[in-house]
């Protein structure tokens, strides 16, 4: 993607997105496959945005179902208390409004969580964004405020094709657009080789920090989405399972892969509903793909060719 | 540096060291394994912070400033192992170099303007030109990692004076060439120095390029400096001998 | 006075369960640099194990109480043994040398096949059932405290557990050997030691612990189901890691620490409900001011 292209093929993404949505309201589209096309679109906005702090910046985040927490509870509550007396006409600008506070939010607890844990990789970073996830979720199960353990219901149903689709677009365009530039390749650079980066004026902290605000922020974003699709939150929905389910689609993707990375995503999302069937089964097969993609696949099903281009 | 102390907990790795590198000369640091020098590199990069004493850059201390903020600030380093950012294409490691220079990348990146593009195509400009210099302008695309080992120590060395810098340190960057390689690698030192108008230190334990190359030399052992002069006067000093050969301290 | 005696001792019960556990994950982290994920199934799997051998038993548990405790501890501790090693050769051998992500997410991989196949319910179901008082119950009074046998019992096994493996790995050859795979393993198969031999054996020592562990929380849990081992898998791989994984002593102390707070923030009122999140919170506040836990040693990164 190069240049001025890139901005006009976001507007040609979130225009088709809109037009989609049109044609679904115009002729009926069935609802449970239209549910599972938003279940996708939101994986892909989660996978891409954990794909710049995991795969590009090689940090090892199992938090993402916090940020995505933080972003849901957020535009829900904002809804909630604001959407009540909103003529319908104002109602996509509130709804705009509460995702964009959502995300917002959740990119500041991104900053701090990047913040203090810049020192530690690997294992330890894992683990530590793990306990972060897990002390949003407990913060939101004990508090009243969110509705404590049973959470938020009654959330209006807005998100429907074409904000997902379009907040989807916009992920991948922005994240494609910062690593697509010279200063983007900081990113990889920080994880190649993080005493090379600093060696060549490139301050790794700065890159560290903003990887996990702008992937929080769009998780953030995600939420908010989930939010209004499913109507309902509650914190069990945002545990570590949610984050390693996130992580799962970034490695199948391949790390730092971008178009790979959205295709893992819907696949991901699509397998367990082709799976119905065999319901009893479905997470044994889940856990097994998980090992066989390890042991077999480590670079990621959609990785092909040694290129690190998104 | 003046006076720079360094200790790893009770080891004192360097004591009271001075060292002064003048613009525009190739001073080499020496010395046996574990005297000291590469420490005394991360001191002046600033990945290790010195217990005493003051290091300064044109008169300005720079003790406390973070190896990114001293490479901005005009020093750029080579390593002993050789650090390229091995999942980007060759040309790619000298332009993240050339950028960091540049500002407010986030938000031009996400915007795309006019300024953006000129700057993008200004710094892959300067990186090629760079790549050219060292005769790497065929491989830009390839992989770092996918380089043969003599291309990436050059690789390395085309990355440095992207940053602009006032003093190139390089440590051991003659480590496992052949003759016909190191005589080749005396050259395209000598070359950058006078091209791109900068000062070098030069840790290296290959003595025939030491010798030939750096007008200067100064010698360390377990930390302290034990000579200082040009190659000849270093040569024929008996501390030097003494350290290089093991020889048994004359008091003893 | 007397309650706060009471949390202590009930802390260092919570607390001893953890380090066994927490033992396993630092062997494990010693030898192979990763955090073992299905090391809490692996307890779970000790605890049904106990449950299936307990019940198949019933005339001895009658006539030899004690002897009957013993033989099902052991028997759990023998299957996990063997289970955990099968889990190493199986899932992890075949990744050795690849990036330790990768392993990672395997580990993870192996902890969910474990924890789904076994709600299964052709296996054990997801339905939480009620484990049998393996020891006769007693509750002893001393100065206003009480004791009950059951964590009398968990403090005198861990500690004689705790003496166990501190002489296997200072004073037998197999420790010497394990020491030395943990510090350089190319160096220690150099040396002439099977270190693939030697994985194996960490592994099943590992999770022996962790199966009696596994025996000890259920006893004073409600009951066992396949997921029980999540909670005090991912408390034990905290205390791991606050007192400095792959460090065993660190082990013990980051899991009697974390028993005690955990205990004491648990009875306090306003803070019972956050006692999960004050875990974490702890092990990030000191993995910010100690990277390397609390008995680990840092190592910079070499220049």
């Amino acid at each position: 993607m190069s240049g001025a292209g890139g901005k006009r093929w976001l507007c040609a993404a979130v225009m088709a997105a809109l037009a989609l949505q049109w044609c679904a309201v115009r002729w009926d589209f069935n609802r449970y496959y239209l549910g599972v096309a938003v279940d996708a679109g939101i994986n892909v906005i989660l996978a891409v945005s954990l794909n710049l702090i995991n795969g590009h910046t090689g940090q090892f985040s199992l938090g993402h179902a916090g940020f995505m927490a933080v972003g849901g509870y957020t535009a829900a509550k904002l809804t909630l208390v604001l959407g009540g007396g909103c003529p319908s006409w104002a109602q996509p600008a509130l709804f705009l409004g509460g995702l964009l506070c959502g995300g917002m939010l959740a990119a500041l607890v991104g900053l701090a969580v990047g913040l203090p844990t810049l020192r530690l990789r690997g294992d330890y970073l894992a683990i530590v964004t793990l306990g972060f996830g897990e002390i949003i979720r407990v913060v939101f199960q004990n508090s009243e405020f969110f509705g404590a353990a049973t959470g938020l219901t009654g959330i209006p149903n807005w998100t429907h094709l074409g904000w997902t689709c379009g907040f989807a677009a916009l992920t991948v365009y922005a994240i494609l657009s910062v690593v697509d530039s010279t200063y983007g390749r900081g990113f990889p650079a920080v994880r190649d080789n993080e005493v090379a980066a600093a060696a060549s004026g490139i301050n790794p902290v700065r890159y560290k920090v903003s990887a996990f605000v702008v992937g929080a922020f769009f998780a953030g974003v995600a939420g908010g989405l989930y939010a209004h699709h499913k109507t309902v939150l509650n914190p069990t929905g945002f545990d570590f399972l949610k984050s390693i389910d996130i992580v799962v689609m970034v490695i199948l993707g391949g790390m730092g892969r971008t178009a790979g990375v959205v295709a893992a995503a819907v696949l991901l999302t699509l397998l367990p509903e082709l799976l119905r069937g065999f319901a009893e089964y479905r997470m044994i097969l889940y856990a097994l793909l998980i090992i066989l993609l390890m042991l077999l696949r480590p670079q990621g099903l959609f990785n092909f060719g040694p290129s690190t281009r998104a | 540096m003046d006076g720079v102390t360094l200790r790893f907990g009770g080891l004192m790795a360097l004591a009271g060291l001075d060292l002064r590198v003048e613009e525009g000369e190739i001073l080499g640091l020496i010395g046996p394994n574990g005297a000291g020098t590469t420490s005394a590199f991360n001191l002046v990069t600033g990945v290790y912070a010195p217990g005493e004493g003051d290091i300064r850059l044109a008169g300005q201390s720079t003790v406390g400033l973070l190896p990114h903020e001293l490479a901005s600030r005009g020093i750029a380093r080579t390593f002993q192992n050789i650090r390229l950012f091995g999942s980007l294409s060759v040309l790619d490691n000298v332009r993240v170099a050339v950028a960091s220079r540049q500002h407010g990348g986030f938000w031009n990146a996400l915007w795309r303007g006019r300024a953006f593009h000129a700057g993008e195509r200004a710094a892959e400009v300067e990186a090629m030109d760079l790549l050219s210099l060292f005769g790497l302008e065929r491989q830009s695309a390839t992989l770092a990692s996918g380089l043969p080992y003599g291309d990436q120590r050059r690789l390395e060395l085309a990355r440095a004076p992207a940053l602009r810098p006032r003093l190139l340190l390089l440590d051991a960057p003659a480590a496992g060439m052949n003759p016909t390689e190191k005589a080749a690698l005396a050259e395209l030192i000598r070359f950058i120095r006078q091209k791109f108008q900068l000062a070098v230190l030069l840790v290296e334990h290959d003595m025939p390029v030491v010798m030939g190359l750096c007008e200067r030399i100064v010698v360390l052992d377990h930390g302290v400096k034990i000579a200082e002069g040009t190659p000849a006067q270093v040569r024929v000093h008996p501390q030097v001998i003494e350290a290089y050969l093991g020889a048994e301290p004359a008091h003893a | 006075m007397t309650e706060f005696a009471q949390q202590l001792l009930n802390g260092l019960a919570l607390g001893s369960i953890y380090a066994l556990i927490a033992l396993g994950y630092t062997m494990v982290y010693g030898v192979l640099r990763f955090i073992n994920f299905a090391h809490s199934d692996v307890l779970m799997l000790g605890a049904f194990a106990a449950f299936y051998l307990a019940a198949a038993t019933p005339h001895m548990a009658a006539a030899t109480p004690l002897l009957h405790a013993g033989m099902v501890v052991l028997g759990a501790a023998l299957i996990c043994a063997v289970l955990g090693a099968l889990i190493e050769r199986l899932a992890y051998r075949p990744l050795r040398d690849r990036p330790r992500i990768t392993v990672l997410i395997t580990a993870i991989g192996v902890s969910l096949l474990i924890e789904y196949t076994c709600q299964h319910p052709a296996v054990f179901g997801a339905a939480t059932r009620s484990f049998p008082q393996l020891f006769p119950q007693h509750n002893l009074t001393l100065g206003g405290l009480t004791l009950s046998s059951n964590d009398l019992a968990v403090l005198g096994i861990t500690a004689l557990l705790l003496a166990l493996l501190w002489f296997v790995v200072q004073k037998t050859k197999l420790g010497v050997a394990m020491r030395a795979v943990a510090f350089n393993p190319q160096a220690a198969s150099l040396m002439g030691v099977d270190v693939g031999r030697i994985i194996s054996v960490t592994f099943a020592l590992g999770s022996a612990l962790a199966a009696v562990a596994g025996i000890a929380y259920a006893l004073r849990a409600p009951g066992i189901e396949p997921l029980m081992g999540v909670q005090p898998g991912i408390k034990a791989f905290i205390a791991a890691v606050l007192g400095g994984i792959g460090n065993l002593p660190g082990a013990v102390l980051g899991g009697l620490l974390l028993g005690l707070i955990e205990t004491f923030a648990g009875g306090l009122k306003q803070l019972s409900n956050y006692r999960d999140a004050i875990a974490f919170a702890l092990l990030i506040i000191i993995l910010i001011l100690r990277p390397a836990g609390l008995l680990g040693r840092e190592q910079p990164e070499k220049v």
